[in-house]
């Protein structure tokens, strides 16, 4: 892979910075917190600055629902509770949607508190090994972005800031929804953080 | 005769040139129509009143049909080109959710242009990439049969060992559960 040099970091540091400005104003708008959710922003944010991908891919991949009704269908707990929308004459438009978030919950969320929560009918085993799986192959493109960094010349100081926020953001990646009250706070801080990196 | 042996190639090569000096103009109304698409899909699915729904849906399968169109050009004009496949593939996979009723042809033609993304990628950089779409269109084929299913699932076990970190790879993990399962499907019936 690529070794950054500072300017080129600073480079995407400030991009950062307005990305972020601008997901914070556009999280204002109902449409976007859907689209920007936590979890996903964050993750996929430093995935376009590093890699530069474009807006098309700032979303999760889609399924489709013949995906959606067969993932269900193979769980056990999930395809007893939704049987009557499971049935193979039923399945409709109304009923990929009411699945479809289920879909996504399992195939990406990070975290098995979470899981746990949502689906109680669930065996533990499986959530536990979705949950493990997909902080796993989420959470390790952070560890990348940070290896990539501890292989620049950047200033020590400057180093640990970024490292500081880039494991913000893999603790934020089990948030698949909204981000949380509490968590604004940290929101602010980074966008300062940035702003003084930045900055230079 | 001798003049028209001069004038045939020379009337091909300039077409191909013309055809080719598109391509990018293609990707660009592919690109924008698909973007447009998306952002009116995330509008359908957060909107609760049904006559404003409705109107995103339109706008959303509208766009997403461009983009196919658009995207089928670039595949046409520019065949090096993996962003055209990539457009055609993405709309495709939405508007399967959207366009409810024709859901599946949707994803057969997605399944028939995946095919030829993995042939394309086989050997290069973004051959898991190929694999994982390959996977995930015939995960969502109704019509796949046994044989698919199984070349399918060859193909997501390669994406899942050779795809980077990231959400295709996380996605990688459902859409091999859904292969299995459909495979089994298959041995119970035959049982």
């Amino acid at each position: 892979m690529k070794q950054f040099t500072d300017e080129e970091i600073l480079e995407k540091v400030r991009k950062l910075r307005d990305l972020l400005n601008t997901f914070s104003i556009l999280t204002q708008q109902w449409w976007l917190t859907l689209l920007f959710g936590v979890g996903p922003a964050l993750f996929n944010l430093w995935k376009k600055i590093v890699n530069l991908k474009p807006f098309a891919d700032l979303q999760f991949p889609e399924p489709t629902p013949a995906m959606v009704f067969y993932l269900i269908e193979s769980i056990e707990g999930l395809k007893e509770k939704y049987e009557e929308q499971l049935g193979s004459e039923r399945r409709n438009e109304e009923d990929f949607q009411l699945l479809r978030p289920i879909y996504l919950d399992l195939t990406y969320c990070t975290s098995f508190k979470i899981l746990k929560e949502k689906y109680p009918e669930v065996p533990e085993e499986y959530l536990e090994k979705q949950s493990r799986e997909n902080l796993d192959f989420l959470g390790r493109c952070v560890e990348i972005v940070k290896q990539e960094v501890s292989k620049t010349d950047l200033d020590p100081g400057h180093k640990g800031e970024l490292f500081a926020v880039l494991d913000f953001f893999k603790e934020c990646l089990p948030y698949l929804d909204f981000i949380k009250d509490e968590d604004k706070g940290k929101y602010k801080e980074i966008l300062e953080l940035i702003e003084s990196l930045g900055g230079e | 005769m001798k003049r028209n042996r001069f004038i045939c190639p020379i009337v091909l090569i300039t077409l191909l040139l013309i055809l080719a000096g598109c391509s990018p103009l293609y990707l660009m109304r592919s690109q924008g129509a698909y973007e447009r698409g998306v952002q009116a899909y995330y509008w359908y699915l957060k909107e609760s009143d049904a006559t404003i729904k409705e109107v995103y849906k339109e706008k959303a399968i509208e766009n997403l049909k461009k983009a196919l169109e658009e995207s089928e050009s670039v595949m046409k004009t520019d065949p090096t080109s993996d962003k055209g496949y990539l457009f055609y593939l993405k709309a495709s996979i939405i508007l399967s959710g959207l366009d409810y009723d024709n859901s599946q042809s949707y994803i057969e033609d997605a399944f028939t242009v995946s095919r030829a993304f993995r042939l394309k990628t086989m050997g290069q950089k973004k051959e898991a990439l190929g694999a994982y779409w390959f996977a995930k269109c015939a995960a969502g084929w109704e019509e796949a049969d046994r044989r698919i299913l199984s070349e399918a699932l060859a193909a997501v076990e390669y994406a899942l060992e050779n795809l980077d970190p990231g959400p295709e790879k996380a996605e990688s993990a459902s859409v091999r559960q859904i292969l299995e399962f459909r495979i089994l499907q298959f041995q119970l019936e035959k049982e």
